[in-house]
């Protein structure tokens, strides 16, 4: 509005003042617009607003990503285009109105012309009214007026035309801000928020390479600010600060807990920090020392499993772009490795300085986000992985020389548990193998898979990660294992604490029990072989007898079901000699894939399963689980006969596993006699020690000290006689009742194959004749005989055992003092086929070359071996071979002792004859 | 299975054109930050209106056009990691024929 309306009674008023020019500088907003249009034309020169990288990826790149690739860069360029548009229309749209407000200003101007004229116009014609004759004064009022009148109408004349003016160049103002509005609408909706995010969303959104980018970014600043905070807390009690407390840690459980499930911030944070990092953090807020209370440890353990299994999804969430789950998924590989290799590492952490193994605290951790409710899945080959690194862990940690830390960490259990806990479910406890066991879920796949993972190698657990065949142990065999040597121990397991191996067994080996593939045969094979082998160690051993003192146990009864349905197997393994026998874990059978063990490993899987009673002086039956296989094969038999087909092949495999059992039985009876035997000369001592006490003297004392130094004994000649006379002969006893069993089993067998029992026997000998060879009961009894007869001799003499002992040569063992002056009394062949079938103990299972060497050479005993008898310091009647031979250039011999079913002794002596005695040249 | 070919030194290549992209377009972003300013403080007094939809504008686009050159960056990265995972394709598939063609040698 301009300002005549407040001047229109007033006097002279300047143009510019009553029509004042409008405001703006059409100049700058051609600036802008030629700005805006060359930003337009510099971004429409991008390869990303041109649109051109589609079609030139399609010459390069054929194929579903090409095709994808194609198809965001032409989505980008059209959503780009639409933004770099909006450019050229707002240049547009400035340069209107400026081109408005120029012509406005112009016309501006130009009223303001017209309107000083009026003035000047009005002037002239006041100073003519002043000068003109007007005796009255009225023709002079009466031009005032008119003049005035004159000036007021184009006052207004002019006032219209400038409010024109303005109302144009509002116009354009305001159809250059709609159209303003109008592209900014397009590229963000109308009403909506201009924040950054909002208009990402809006210009980028759904385009899942550039989500996925802006996702990642967010969460990856929030997991550096989190892992900055953890990284201050696992410093804060050194240097003197002030130790993390209660209201640090629930602190940094809330931040963590808000971002727990984003598999994003998982990686980030754990790659930040490093799970010893998130291992040393649990230490330190678990420390004994420690303000922070138990259930705040626990929600760090919980959200800390959370954050460690949200890292190792393999599987993005719904939604995720393609990139990031590509990116999740190899930072998930590597968090995997970086789990399995840290399960085997110690981490330290708190005041106290408490450590504690990977696997223990990944065990703490998976308990705690488990009892929290976070039901999510790790990954099935991390599971397996884990497992099978712990395993490793628990080898190795029974073999280094760290005392202190057992069963995973320094921290101590509660109570009499077993393993040390920070929380106290009996199943979510510290046995970290069991809860990681727990993760593998119910797919017989998987399963079977965990059971075939081999172990990790480890520089600590050495050799005690191989199997008897030397290979690695897997999580089956290691299962086995630690069924047999923790879980089968009761006496060794809290009542509230167990060992959960027998369950975890039981959960997994029926997903391997029926199938007939290469790897559920194989894995049946290893699980039977440590059954066989751990067993044999368990046996030799007084304390590790009452281990089967548990009858049928699962395994047991998963054996049983495995030996009985690989007959094939088993007939392919009694007819191969032990050494063509091919090393295969597996053998293809008419029936599928079968376990495949030679006769020497059935004998030992047998044996497992019909020892089960504690030490005793008396025989005993075969285990319930022996007696069940021999059901089984007993069942097959009277089919066989029944269907008219060849029953001799299940008669032989009834031989084996009888004599199987019996060598096995035999064998502990003989370990008790030894055992009793031992007990009487113990006693002998003692009481030869007390008279040494009783009668004083510093010199008897120092006497008695050096004769036990010197290997020797105070036991008399007689004494020894009286032992010879009054200790058990349980080995006769088991060898009577095996006879008696073995015919009845026999008579049993005829009698229920009927007519087909021709040849049964022949067939039963045929099958026992692959087992271990046991001593009659008369060669028993004579050798019981001329063990008392020796003692006899001894006293009548004036002997005594120690005399023996003391001329026995270093290095040459106590029972190879001959005192039958190496007579050969039986036939290189036969020595041979015992030498066969005997079971390698002591030297015989050193693997360098000066032992290993004779295993090469077993075939020339037949014909250039020499067999002697040797009795040795014990009166035990052992077989000596001797056979002249050459290893890598040198001459010398090689030897064997065998004792029963055992070979106790083998290697090759450098420049050694034929002399009839052991290890002396 | 899904057939394809990956040409990695043209895809390379093609991705050396989207190189300068993301840098280009934040220029044209920062271009119209400022240009709009001065394009409001020019405008003049009776254009209020104007200057208001100056306003969204020069917010909404300078943003836009930000966004623009992230998702170009992220589409050059994308390419970098197919060019990537075919070359590693390649590799392997190169050095397990070399383990054949040694295998059949070696016979």
């Amino acid at each position: 509005m301009s300002r005549v309306h407040e001047e229109r009674r007033t006097g002279a008023v300047a143009g510019a003042d009553a029509l004042p020019t409008p405001t703006g500088r059409p100049d700058e907003l051609h600036h802008a617009a030629r700005t805006l249009d060359r930003a337009a034309a510099r971004a429409r020169a991008t390869t990303t607003v041109a649109g051109t990288l589609g079609p030139r990826l399609r010459a390069v790149w054929t194929g579903d990503a090409a095709s994808a690739a194609e198809a965001e860069a032409h989505q980008l360029g059209l959503r780009s285009r639409g933004v770099v548009d909006a450019l050229t229309v707002a240049a547009h749209s400035l340069r209107a109105y400026a081109v408005g407000l120029e012509i406005a200003r112009r016309r501006a101007l130009a009223l303001q012309g017209q309107w000083d004229a009026l003035e000047l116009e009005h002037a002239v014609a006041l100073v003519g009214v002043t000068h003109s004759p007007d005796l009255t004064g009225a023709l002079g009022a009466a031009l005032r007026q008119r003049a005035d009148e004159v000036r007021l109408t184009g006052r207004l004349r002019l006032s219209r035309a400038y409010r024109g003016v303005i109302d144009e160049l509002e116009t354009v103002a305001l159809r250059s801000s709609r159209r303003l509005l109008a592209v900014s609408d397009l590229t963000v909706p109308h009403g909506s928020s201009a924040s950054p995010s909002a208009v990402r969303a809006a210009v980028t959104g759904g385009m899942w390479f550039a989500d996925g980018m802006e996702a990642t970014r967010r969460s990856r600043d929030v997991a550096l600010a989190d892992g900055a905070l953890l990284r201050r807390l696992l410093s804060s009690h050194a240097g003197g600060r002030t130790p993390a407390g209660e209201d640090d840690v629930a602190a940094v459980v809330a931040r963590l807990r808000a971002h727990a499930e984003d598999p994003v911030y998982a990686q980030a944070l754990v790659e930040e920090v490093g799970t010893d990092g998130l291992g040393r953090l649990a230490l330190q807020a678990g420390d004994p020392s420690s303000s922070v209370s138990l259930d705040t440890v626990r929600q760090l353990l919980a959200v800390l499993g959370s954050v460690v299994i949200t890292a190792a999804q393999q599987s993005a969430p719904a939604g995720t772009d393609p990139r990031t789950r590509a990116r999740l998924a190899s930072g998930s590989a590597l968090l995997a490795d970086d789990l399995v290799a840290g399960a085997t590492r110690t981490v330290s952490g708190g005041a106290s300085r408490q450590r504690a193994g990977g696997y223990w605290l990944l065990g703490q951790m998976m308990a705690g986000a488990r009892l929290s409710g976070d039901s999510r899945p790790l990954p099935a080959r991390l599971v397996r992985r884990a497992a099978a690194a712990t395993a490793t862990a628990e080898v190795a940690e029974t073999r280094d020389a760290d005392a202190e830390l057992r069963h995973g960490t320094t921290i101590h259990p509660a109570g009499d548990a077993t393993f040390a806990s920070w929380f106290d479910r009996s199943d979510f406890g510290g046995d970290a193998l069991h809860l990681l066991l727990t993760e593998v879920g119910d797919d017989p796949a998987e399963q079977a898979a965990l059971l075939a993972e081999p172990l990790p190698a480890s520089t600590v657990a050495g050799g005690a990660l191989a199997n008897s065949r030397g290979d690695r142990l897997t999580v089956g065999e290691h299962l086995v294992r630690r069924w047999i040597t923790f879980e089968a121990n009761g006496t060794q397991t809290h009542h509230d604490l167990r060992l959960e191996t027998d369950a975890d067994l039981t959960r997994l080996l029926p997903s391997i029990s029926t199938a007939t593939t290469v790897e559920a045969a194989e894995t049946r094979a290893r699980l039977m072989l440590e059954i066989s082998r751990t067993s044999d160690f368990a046996m030799r051993e007084a304390s590790t007898t009452r281990i089967y003192d548990r009858g049928p146990a699962v395994v047991e009864q998963h054996v049983v079901e495995w030996l009985s349905a690989m007959h094939a197997s088993v007939d392919r393994a009694l007819g191969q000699p032990l050494d063509s026998f091919t090393r295969g874990y597996s053998a293809d059978t008419a029936d599928g894939q079968q376990p495949m063990l030679d006769a020497r490993e059935l004998s030992g899987v047998v044996a497992a399963l019909a020892v089960d009673t504690g030490t005793g002086l008396h025989a005993r039956e075969p285990a319930t689980a022996y007696e069940s296989l021999l059901r089984s094969e007993l069942q097959r038999a009277e089919q066989a006969a029944a269907s008219r087909l060849d029953v001799m092949p299940a008669v032989a495999r009834l031989g084996f596993f009888d004599q199987a059992a019996s060598a096995a039985l035999v064998a502990v009876a003989r370990r008790q006699d030894e055992l009793n035997k031992a007990a009487w000369e113990g006693l002998a001592e003692a009481v030869h020690v007390v008279d040494e006490i009783r009668r004083g003297g510093p010199a008897g004392l120092v006497s008695m000290a050096q004769t036990y130094a010197s290997g020797g004994s105070l036991r008399t000649a007689e004494e020894d006689l009286l032992i010879a006379a009054i200790r058990s002969d349980v080995e006769l006893e088991q060898t009577e009742l095996d006879d008696e069993r073995r015919a009845a089993l026999l008579a049993g067998i005829e009698a229920l194959v009927g007519r087909a029992s021709v040849g049964a026997a022949g067939a039963f000998t045929r099958g026992a004749g692959r087992a271990p060879t046991l001593p009659t009961a008369e060669a028993l009894r004579q050798a019981r005989e001329d063990e008392i007869r020796a003692a006899w001799n001894a006293v009548r003499d004036g002997g005594t055992t120690e005399r023996l002992k003391e001329t026995r040569p270093k290095g040459l063992p106590e029972h190879a003092i001959s005192r039958a002056d190496g007579t050969h009394t039986t036939s290189p062949a036969e020595a041979a086929d015992r030498l066969t079938r005997a079971h390698p103990t002591g030297s015989a299972l050193k693997d360098d070359v000066w032992h290993r060497s004779g295993s090469w050479v077993t075939d020339e005993i037949r014909t250039k071996g020499t067999a002697f008898v040797i009795v040795g310091g014990d009166g035990v009647k052992r077989t000596l071979i001797q056979l002249p031979g050459n290893v890598n250039g040198v001459d010398g011999r090689f030897e064997w002792i065998i004792d029963g079913d055992r070979i106790t002794h083998q290697m090759f002596v450098r420049g050694g004859g034929i002399n009839g005695v052991p290890i002396k040249p | 299975m899904t057939r394809y070919s990956i040409d990695v030194g043209g895809v390379s290549r093609e991705r050396l054109a989207l190189a300068h992209d993301p840098a280009e377009l934040r220029a044209c972003a920062s271009a119209v930050a400022v240009a709009t300013a001065g394009a409001m403080a020019a405008a003049g007094s009776q254009a209020a209106g104007l200057r208001a939809s100056l306003d969204r504008f020069r917010t909404v686009h300078a943003r836009a056009l930000d966004a623009v050159a992230d998702a170009a960056a992220a589409l050059g990265d994308r390419l970098d990691e197919s060019t990537a995972e075919a070359r590693s394709v390649e590799l392997l598939v190169t050095s397990s024929l070399a383990e054949a063609a040694g295998v059949v040698g070696g016979r």
